[in-house]
């Protein structure tokens, strides 16, 4: 299956939509929508609102993100913005500024 | 995940809005807005692209809809479907490609450029022409000779006769005693 890859020197103004993986290896703005996992990697810039399935982050994302799945934050990423997904990563290194919602039930 | 060399829109995904960068873009899905890329863009066969594009190169296996001016060469293959208008220094077609558009290759050469080099070239294949024959008689018919020498018309008289003639006054009187 091929995975939908966004090379370092691309910028994207707009939205990403589909049911394949994407790899942001340069920037984007506006919104991700795929039915699969997004990774922003390490240099990586997304400014994106972002939903997905699961969502990696060890570059810079700002905006937020529903997940249906995992969320994980990279020793090297730095995220701004909201998460809400049923199960989240931070790793030692992490840095992140926003809400958390697990859904947890009380 | 293995690292890919250059952009890749894969055949589920749906891009809108504004694509730029500096490296190879291949489109297997949809893109709609505008690419602007200083490198090349492929559209695959079952790929979409509405867009407006500014490339460096173009290769489309698929549809195309929108202007596209490329740097380079744009290269239509035989799956394409392009409607847009096409702007290029090269541009290739190949059979079966379809387009509606208008193509542009850059300006029209002088006038006084390329064709005139290659006529001299030309003239030694054209022997007969260089020599025609001399198709012209001579015509030895002697002129009949004339009855009478030509008459020199004699100088018209000047401003004096203008004076006399009244002729007018004479027609008047004859119209009027018949009645």
């Amino acid at each position: 299956m091929a995975n939908t890859v966004i090379g370092s020197s691309i910028v994207i103004d707009g939205e990403i939509a589909g049911e394949e993986p994407v790899i942001v290896q340069g920037t984007v703005k506006g919104r991700i929508a795929v039915a699969e996992g997004v990774f922003v990697e390490p240099n990586a810039a997304v400014e994106a609102d972002v939903e997905a399935e699961s969502v990696e982050v060890a570059g810079v994302l700002t905006g937020n993100v529903t997940a249906g799945g995992r969320v994980e934050l990279k020793a090297d990423g730095k995220m701004v913005g909201d998460i809400k997904a049923p199960r989240i990563l931070i790793a030692d290194g992490a840095l992140f500024k926003g809400n958390i919602d697990m859904d947890v039930e009380r | 995940m293995a690292r890919q060399e250059g952009t890749v829109i894969a055949a589920g995904t749906r891009i809108s809005g504004r694509l730029e960068g500096a490296e190879d873009v291949q489109v297997f899905g949809n893109v709609q807005g505008t690419v602007h890329l200083e490198g090349a863009l492929f559209i695959d066969t079952a790929a979409r692209v509405d867009a407006e594009c500014a490339v460096d190169r173009l290769e489309v296996h698929g549809i195309l809809v929108g202007d596209v001016q490329a740097s380079d060469v744009i290269e239509l293959f035989k799956t394409a479907r392009v409607v847009g208008d096409l702007s290029a220094p090269r541009i290739i077609v190949h059979e079966g490609a379809k387009i509606r558009g208008l193509i542009d290759m850059g300006d029209a050469p002088d006038e006084d450029e390329a064709p005139r080099r290659s006529a001299p070239a030309r003239r030694p294949a054209t022997p007969g022409r260089a020599a025609p024959p001399p198709a012209r008689k001579p015509a030895p018919r002697p002129a009949p000779p004339r009855a009478s020498a030509p008459v020199e018309a004699p100088p018209a008289p000047e401003p004096e006769a203008k004076k006399d003639a009244k002729p007018k006054a004479k027609a008047k009187g004859t119209e009027k005693g018949e009645a």
